[in-house]
């Protein structure tokens, strides 16, 4: 079989011929950007073919000369050598790290998933022989109205010498179940803090929040899995595409992010792994299959079933989790195979399960999910929107990170700000919003999205592909230019469309419309400078009183925050979950029909966005 | 007991459109042709008003009928070379309108230069009165080279010319804008991306009642039912009072039938289907009697006896 070695890495793999050199990049552990999946489309993915041949398949995006897309070179049958230049490299592995408000000093606060009590045991005697198990058990019986302790065999076996190492005095650290609690320790006080972490894994970003005594950072990087595809139907076929190898390697990825995370967040506050005996983990449906390895691929085949929803907690030896192997991971129930753990941690993050009057939550994720809901009911749907508001799978995207463009204003020249008033690395979310609604007023593009020809900063790449020049290379101090090009636009107005779409098929299944709303909150991890008339402008929210629009952030990291703090948080998820009615999209006649009437600037149906057409 | 009355009443009217300018209109065509108006469903005299009959015009191409079948070369053998005395033809045959396709500037023919092309909107203009629709290559580099040349050419003389689409209708508008013709707007079967459309072509200035909504067409029996129903759909919308799909429609048959094998196999490759003479402009005719119940109100065809079966039928039970 052929080698392909990868410069300047320096890793060689063999392959068999008809693998692409960007699998084999792959196999080799030689992360290369392909936005697109490795579709041809995204021209993220460019290599140097530099010794032996390769077969080209044709593209849709065609690379620079003498440059290769490495998602459309396959292996024949001879050695190649590749070079990866820099721009290409970057699956970007680094971990960010952002201040925010720190948590009450007493920490863990009782009722949190794992807890830790001290206490006194009366020592055996003849008269009292009750053996050291009972004996523990009875003590818990009356410190928490709580029948039910279970104590693993291999807890059992050193109990004996760690009471009497304690002296009867021990502490004890325990974990909810649904049926009772776990004993995860018993024995001398460790002298240490006991921490848990929240944890919210994103398609396309994962974040990790400390709950110790005073900590206050959150931490994320890109979900690394990236590297075998920008959103979960990607992931899902990689699963698909190398059987066993397949679904570990997006296992290994996604748990290696998560302990890159905690280890950063652990040495920070000066902690070590092994205090760290919880982990509240919230994400999609997908994702959560990934984490703990149950295989996912009917989810993305009809009628979409996944594996399972409402989840045990399970202990870290078994996912590959590095903290305190003692400790346990919970993770957050999903409702159905596109609305995920990551929605229910955000209803119960939003309280929007508890409010009187029906309001909605959007999450503008990958998956583009709406919730609309009060006390008595709770409906759902996913508007399997793509990452196009997270910055993924455009040719200047970025996650909101220092440097990312998230506000543009228009005028005799379109002009922008970034996160941190870094130099621009690109756009994130928010930007993308506000960049269509300036090129919309300033007629660079159409309602379609498509640009004007001849219009300022509009440039023709070839006879039928006009582009953007947002920010050229020079400006923005980098190799290339920041570029907003026609598939990016098709790809943010079919996710507005359908987000938008999505959410008028809920609200016309319950007989209402989007004034009948109290509030529409927001969530995602697009930025938090979001302009909301700017995102009516464009359709992706409806023309209702701005002030009934609220962003409320990453509400997936602030529900598992919640449910770790509180177990009646973590008890809630399950309620929500169970109580949520699901409406599937791709089967609902009205659908496609409300979809393509939304995907357009705002909307065909002008009465529906009065302050922005002037139709009422 | 009294009979209820079940009449419907709708806020909104379909779009009256005048294609075509007589000397006293600046012109110099002998007829004009209006088409819309209609208050109510199709075909529903008790309850709404159809002050114009349905029109029909009868293409003529630039390219003359290469390709076409035989049952409509037969008819066109003397003056297909000549697109004066085609168009003249046409008027003789009972034609409410020409429509000229200007396929020969397609670069798969012979490419026939803006120039050449409004030289041929000329002496088409100039061999019949009959108002004119001017159809392009469907090529949008080539549409927006000829187009203006030929709105220009046409100056005055108020034609519908087409198609401008979702990808290409800047051009065609701003010509047809300049020199006063109508636009014909063509959005592939979906009344959401016809309005789209409109709402494109009302943004660089044209004036939604001097569009013709084009939702494509299919032949019977190869995705008419589709057509149909999103013809059907819109005229629902339209009558609800969206000024966005108040267009008359117009739908282009003859083109369609030229495709479909059961209308073009000649009767010796295919006995069991009967006599092609019979056949070939039945399957016109039928389609076109379809769409004008569905509420299309231009049809175009090609062939002459398809358009003398059409008109009859039509004349019969048009209320
Ligand atoms: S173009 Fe190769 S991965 Fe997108």
């Amino acid at each position: 079989m052929p080698n392909v070695t990868f410069q300047p890495a320096g890793r060689t793999v063999e392959v068999a011929p008809g693998v692409t050199v960007l699998e084999a990049a792959r196999r080799a552990d030689v992360p290369i950007r392909n936005e697109c999946g490795g579709h041809g489309v995204c021209g993220r993915c460019v290599v140097e073919i530099r010794r032996g041949e390769v077969e080209r398949r044709p593209a849709r995006h065609t690379p620079p000369a003498g440059k290769d897309l490495a998602c459309r070179c396959v292996i024949t049958g001879q050695d190649v050598e590749v070079f990866v230049p820099a721009e290409s490299r970057q699956v970007e592995t680094e971990v960010t790290i952002r201040q925010v408000e720190a948590l009450p000093q007493a920490f863990p606060p009782a009722g949190a998933v794992v807890e830790k009590v001290s206490l006194q045991l009366a020592p055996p005697s003849l008269d009292d022989n009750l053996a050291d198990a009972e004996r523990l058990v009875r003590k818990l019986q009356k410190w928490r109205e709580e029948d039910n302790y279970s104590i693993s065999l291999r807890l059992l076996r050193d109990l004996p010498l760690e009471l009497r190492h304690a002296e009867w005095n021990p502490e004890v650290i325990l974990s909810v179940e649904p049926w009772g609690r776990r004993v995860l320790r018993a024995g001398p006080p460790r002298g240490r803090a006991l921490c848990l972490a929240a944890v919210d894994v994103g398609t396309t970003t994962v974040k990790a929040r400390l709950l110790a005594p005073g900590a206050h950072r959150v931490a994320s990087c890109y979900n690394s899995q990236t590297m075998f595809g920008p959103d979960v139907i990607s992931r899902i076929v990689h699963c698909q595409r190398d059987e066993e190898q397949g679904y570990a390697d997006l296992q290994l990825r996604v748990v290696g992010d998560i302990n890159r995370l905690l280890g950063e967040l652990v040495r920070e506050s000066g902690l070590e792994r092994s205090d760290v005996w919880g982990v509240v983990v919230s994400g999609n449906t997908t994702m959560m299959h990934l984490l703990l390895g149950m295989y996912p691929i009917w989810i993305r085949r009809e009628p979409y079933v996944g594996c399972a929803y409402l989840l045990p907690s399970v202990s870290p030896r078994d996912v590959g989790l590095k903290i305190n192997p003692e400790g346990r991971i919970f993770c957050l129930p999903s409702v159905s195979s596109y609305v995920g753990a990551d929605i229910t941690a955000g209803v119960l993050a939003t309280g929007l399960a508890d409010r009187e009057k029906p309001s909605a939550l959007i999450d503008l994720g990958t998956n583009g999910e709406i919730v609309v809901g009060c006390r008595d009911f709770l409906v759902c749907c996913s508007a399997s929107a793509g990452p196009a508001f997270e910055g993924g799978a455009s040719a200047s995207g970025s996650r909101a990170l220092p440097g990312a463009i998230d506000s543009v204003c228009g005028g005799e020249r379109v002009s922008w700000e970034t996160i941190g008033g870094a130099a621009p690395v690109g756009i994130c979310g928010t930007g993308y919003i506000d960049l269509l609604a300036v090129l919309l007023k300033e007629g660079i593009m159409d309602k379609t999205g498509k640009f004007a020809p001849g219009a300022p900063g509009v440039r023709r790449l070839d006879d039928d592909t006009l582009e953007y020049l947002f920010v050229s290379a020079e400006e923005a101090g980098r190799d290339d230019d920041i570029v907003l090009t026609q598939a990016d636009v098709d790809n943010l107005i079919r996710a507005k469309g359908a987000i938008y779409a999505a959410g008028n098929v809920l609200l016309e299944s319950l007989g209402m419309t989007w004034s009948d709303l109290e509030a529409i909150m927001l969530a995602g991890g697009f930025g938090e400078r979001l302009n909301k008339d700017n995102a009516v402008t464009i359709g992706l929210l409806p023309d209702v009183p701005r002030e009934r629009i609220e962003f409320v952030g990453n509400t997936s990291l602030a529900g598992a925050l919640m449910a770790a703090q509180d177990a009646t948080g973590y008890w809630r998820t399950r309620e929500i979950a169970r109580s949520m009615t699901y409406f599937e999209l791709s089967t609902h006649p009205g659908f496609m029909d409300q979809f393509v009437s939304a995907c357009f600037l705002p909307h065909t149906d002008p009465e529906r966005f009065p302050t922005v057409t002037g139709a009422g | 007991m009294a009979v209820p009355d079940v009449k419907e009443n709708f806020s909104g009217t379909i779009n009256e459109v005048t294609i075509g300018a007589t000397s006293e209109e600046g012109g110099t065509r002998t007829s004009t042709v209006t088409i819309g108006g209609e208050t109510g469903y199709p075909m529903l005299g008790f309850e709404a008003e159809y002050p114009h009959p349905p029109a029909f015009a009868l293409e003529i191409s630039t390219a003359g009928v290469e390709g076409w079948h035989d049952e409509c070369r037969k008819h066109l053998a003397d003056v297909a070379g000549d697109l004066g005395a085609w168009a003249a033809k046409c008027e003789e045959w009972g034609a409410d309108m020409i429509c000229l396709c200007l396929d020969a500037a397609h670069p798969d023919n012979e490419g026939r230069s803006p120039q050449q092309c409004a030289d041929d909107v000329k002496r088409v203009l100039e061999a019949t009165g009959l108002p004119l629709l001017v159809w392009g290559t469907d090529v949008d580099e080539v549409d927006n080279n000829v187009l203006p040349k030929c709105t220009q050419a046409a100056a005055g003389e108020n034609c519908l010319f087409g198609t401008a689409k979702e990808d290409n209708y800047r051009t065609i508008a701003a010509s047809c804008l300049a020199d006063n013709h109508k636009v014909l707007a063509e959005a592939p079967s979906d009344i959401n991306l016809s309005k789209q459309l409109h709402i494109l072509l009302r943004d660089v200035g044209v004036d939604l009642a001097d569009m013709v909504m084009h939702p494509t067409t299919g032949a019977l029996g190869f995705g008419m039912v589709y057509i149909y129903t999103t013809i059907e759909r819109g005229r629902i919308a339209a009558l609800s009072g969206d000024r966005l799909l108040q267009q008359p429609v117009l739908v282009n048959i003859g083109k369609e039938i030229g495709r479909v094998k059961e209308a073009v196999s000649p009767a010796q490759a295919d006995p069991q289907w009967g006599s092609h003479e019979v056949r070939a402009p039945l399957w016109e005719s039928a389609s076109a009697i379809s769409y004008v119940e569905s509420g299309a109100e231009l049809l175009v065809l090609r062939n002459p006896e398809a358009l003398r079966q059409a008109k009859t039928a039509i004349e019969s039970m048009w209320p």
